[in-house]
């Protein structure tokens, strides 16, 4: 089956930072939340898969169509919701739409009106009179308009009250329902893909640290405590592990797995409580390749 | 890539109207009193100038690059794209010349009007093509240094071609030796279809600098 996207060794380089090599790809009818803090390297990679940066090495294919940036047809496929928002400025949001609409034989205006509707986005005002909100509004209706099997997002919600924010995620999981599209979603928010994403992969300095289906993070994921007298044990499958006297906290990456161990070495009044996606990220991109390796 | 044109035509079409109003009364001028060809072309390259530094301050300061790169267009198309803009502006106003020319004349135009003609032309390809080749290099490389030098050379190339254009037909009150060695060099067939090869490759190479940019950002 053709993958909604594949990134082979891509590799970036600027001045202070590289991306990559980078490996990722995505299956159709799946959403994969890209999760990592303020300049870990979503943007970029996102950048390189719309051709607004030139990789220095690798390929990228979207639909099995190599990301030829004087072969255009892949771009057909891809809807794309950037970090800035560009538009005519002193054309209203509708004509900056039927702008567009000339490029895309897909484009429908019966889904703008809707989306619009449902977005509450004005189209009649100008684009440079645009609320930031509204602006991010504007340039989602543009990416799902032309109905494009691959959804790029990066931080669609930014800005976006918390009513419209229900109503895109409400979209997005109407577009997932289809089984045929695919949604890449870059976020340091994690409370707004945890509904939505099939996948999670955890980024930083340019790395992808970890890929993981989002219910073995939350299912396998515990914060355990327990009392033991020793000090010198280092429990298995643990990213984190703080001790005060005979009282141990540790975060375990496979709940069960370290209970048999800790078990096994005689610990007492064990507690194992659940942990929120947030959590886990903060670990995970804290742990970066220890995380990997756990 | 006739979409992205005719947006680019309408969007920037008040522009387009103010220099028209100052150009078209200069070659009716020109129409009734004959004789002001050279200085309404030197207008009409300040008018470019002109177009130039609104369109681009615009399209850097909203960032409107993205917005192209994004469409299902190629990378070479984006970059041919600039031209047709300043050429369609450029060429309108050589016909608006020409025919103010041709009234003033009563009809007779030598030969030499062509070259003339040619050269400006030629000209303006160079500085448009500097300008944008100018704007384009330093997103060639890595690192900024090597960029930016080239960024000023081409500018630099961009204001020589630009002075050469005010100079080629040089002013009646210069002493004749001047005068007499720059329109041979330049008012001549030699020198016309020369500066329109040299524009020509420069256009090329614009385009080709373009499509070798490491980011489609600003």
């Amino acid at each position: 089956m053709e993958k909604a996207f594949q990134y082979k060794n891509v590799i970036k380089t600027f001045p202070e930072f590289k991306l990559g090599p980078l490996n990722l790809d995505l299956e159709p009818g799946t959403m994969l939340g890209f999760v990592g803090p303020n300049g870990s390297g979503k943007t970029t990679t996102m950048q390189c898969l719309v051709g607004l940066l030139r990789a220095d090495s690798g390929e990228m294919e979207v639909f099995g169509n190599p990301s030829n940036l004087n072969k255009p047809a892949w771009k057909l496929d891809i809807g794309y919701v950037g970090d800035i928002q560009v538009f005519y400025e002193r054309w209203t949001g509708q004509k900056n739409l039927d702008f567009l609409s000339q490029f895309y034989p897909n484009w429908s205006n019966e889904r703008v009106h809707e989306l619009a509707k449902r977005f509450n986005l004005p189209l009649h005002k100008r684009a440079k009179d645009l609320s930031t909100g509204n602006r991010v509004k504007l340039s989602l209706v543009a990416a799902l308009a032309h109905s494009p099997r691959l959804l790029l997002l990066d931080e669609p919600t930014s800005g976006i009250d918390p009513v419209v924010r229900i109503e895109v995620l409400d979209v997005l999981f109407e577009i997932l329902e289809s089984g045929e599209r695919a949604i890449f979603y870059a976020t340091h928010i994690l409370p707004e893909i945890s509904r939505l994403a099939d996948e999670l992969a955890f980024i930083d300095n340019g790395n992808i640290w970890l890929r993981t289906p989002k219910e073995d993070l939350t299912e396998k994921w515990r914060k355990i405590t327990f009392l033991l007298a020793r000090n010198d044990i280092e429990p298995k499958s643990t990213v984190s592990h703080q001790r005060e006297g005979h009282q141990h906290q540790i975060i375990s990456t496979d709940c069960e797995f370290t209970l048999e161990h800790l078990r096994e070495l005689g610990a007492e009044n064990i507690q194992e409580n659940h942990m929120t996606i947030e959590e886990i990220a903060v670990q995970i991109l804290k742990g970066g390749t220890n995380v990997a390796t756990t | 890539m006739w979409p992205l044109l005719k947006a680019e035509i309408f969007y920037n079409k008040a522009i387009f109207i103010t220099l028209y109003s100052i150009i078209v009364p200069a070659a009716a001028l020109n129409a009734i009193l004959g004789g002001l060809e050279e200085h309404v072309s030197r207008l009409m390259l300040v008018s470019v100038g002109l177009l130039g530094i609104v369109i681009g301050t615009e399209e850097i300061k909203t960032k409107r690059i993205r917005l192209s790169v994004q469409l299902p267009i190629s990378i070479r198309q984006n970059g041919i794209m600039r031209f047709p803009v300043f050429f369609m502006y450029w060429m309108s106003l050589m016909v608006v010349l020409w025919i103010s020319s041709l009234i003033s004349r009563q009809g007779s135009l030598s030969l030499d009007y062509l070259w003339f003609i040619l050269v400006k032309t030629a000209l303006i390809l160079v500085v448009v093509s500097c300008m944008g080749i100018g704007q384009d290099v330093p997103f060639c490389f890595i690192q900024r240094a090597p960029g930016d030098i080239l960024r000023v050379l081409a500018k630099l190339c961009a204001v020589g071609a630009s002075f050469l254009y005010f100079f080629s037909t040089p002013f009646e009150d210069w002493p004749p030796p001047v005068t007499d060695a720059l329109a041979n060099i330049f008012i001549t067939p030699a020198g016309a279809l020369g500066l329109l090869f040299l524009g020509f490759g420069l256009a090329v190479f614009s385009v080709i600098v373009f499509e070798r940019r490491r980011s489609y950002f600003e």
